[in-house]
């Protein structure tokens, strides 16, 4: 699909603004399924994010340089006794992105949503 | 082995499957990433109280929700490695096509219905009663083709489940063969295209420049 440069489908609007969320929560990267039920979470009464649209959104994103992300330490998912995570996090260009697409809206950053989800 | 961990393992064996003859790291990657968020799932739902079953009907809509764009994401992968663009061959027209044949086939399946539900009164001899079901059906008719005339103006998934709805008439003509297999096709089809529009998030808001 061709879009226009700087365009961001709604999806990849709410993987960033969840991302950015995490990080004012203290936790400035985050995994998949963290993302998936933030975005559900501040979206009202809507599921989880579909495992091949989420997936494939954040690789997506970050091909465009969005986002960057890394796996976590071995040891650390060990010690815990659970898999090992992809951890995201949400770049400088990702934070430019989203303010740029959110003021061809007319919505501040950093406000709340407009819309009813 | 609980109901949420057979609809994990389902995931996995669907994941197996999509990613089967891709580059290693790429399957591998995709792979290990779904294995962590089955996991973190099924323990967030452990933690907050959720049951096996609810987790698992989470588990198995995000998988089916998410099938269409496995499959695309499936074929970029192999085009990539084979060095082809991704829109390989065909002009534009024949692209669009090739996406919205099912849409063609929402048309037909509404001209149907609304040729049947105008002339099966007269067929029919005129009584009240064909005429309400004739109206009924004709009605469906345009709802299909409204469906198709929503989603064009923008909203899917609306569009989607109006398709879905106006189809249904066609099931019952189950003698007739082709009207019912075409409608079955489209409500199947539609009911793919909206949850993939909701997960998209589509359905809850459009954004546009």
């Amino acid at each position: 699909m061709r879009r226009k440069p700087g365009t961001l489908l709604p999806l990849e609007v709410d993987i960033l603004q969840a991302g950015l969320e995490l990080r004012r929560a203290g936790g400035p990267q985050f995994h998949g399924f963290q993302l998936a039920k933030q975005i559900a979470d501040h979206a009202g009464p809507r599921p989880l994010t579909a495992h091949g649209t989420l997936y494939k959104a954040l690789q997506r994103l970050e091909e465009a340089g969005l986002l960057t992300s890394h796996w976590e330490d071995p040891n650390i998912a060990a010690t815990e006794g659970r898999p090992r995570r992809r951890l995201y996090e949400v770049t400088g260009a990702g934070e430019r992105a989203l303010a740029a697409w959110q003021a061809r809206l007319g919505q501040a950053p950093g406000r709340p949503r407009l819309e009813p989800t | 082995m609980s109901t949420a961990d057979r609809a994990a393992a389902l995931v996995t064996w669907w994941v197996a499957r999509y990613t089967h003859r891709l580059p290693a790291e790429t399957a591998e990657r995709r792979q290990a990433e779904l294995t962590s968020d089955l996991w973190e799932q099924r323990t967030y739902g452990r933690m907050v109280g959720a049951s096996t079953a609810a987790v698992a009907l989470s588990i198995l809509r995000r998988m089916a929700a998410g099938m269409p764009a496995d499959l695309r994401w499936r074929h970029h992968q192999l085009a990539a490695t084979r060095g082809q663009p991704l829109n390989v061959g065909g002009r534009p027209v024949l692209r669009t096509l090739a996406r919205n044949w099912w849409l063609m086939l929402a048309g037909l399946v509404s001209i149907f219905e609304v040729v049947f539900g105008v002339t099966m009164p007269f067929a029919e001899g005129g009584h009240p009663e064909s005429i309400a079901g004739g109206a009924f059906i004709a009605g469906a008719g345009l709802l299909v083709l409204g469906g198709i005339i929503v989603r064009w103006r923008g909203s899917r998934v609306a569009g989607d489940r109006m398709i879905v709805v106006g189809a249904l008439p066609t099931l019952p003509w189950m003698w007739l063969i082709l009207p019912p297999l075409a409608g079955l096709t489209v409500i199947l089809a539609a009911a793919v295209d909206a949850a993939e529009a909701r997960s998209l998030g589509e359905g809850q808001r459009r954004r546009t420049a």
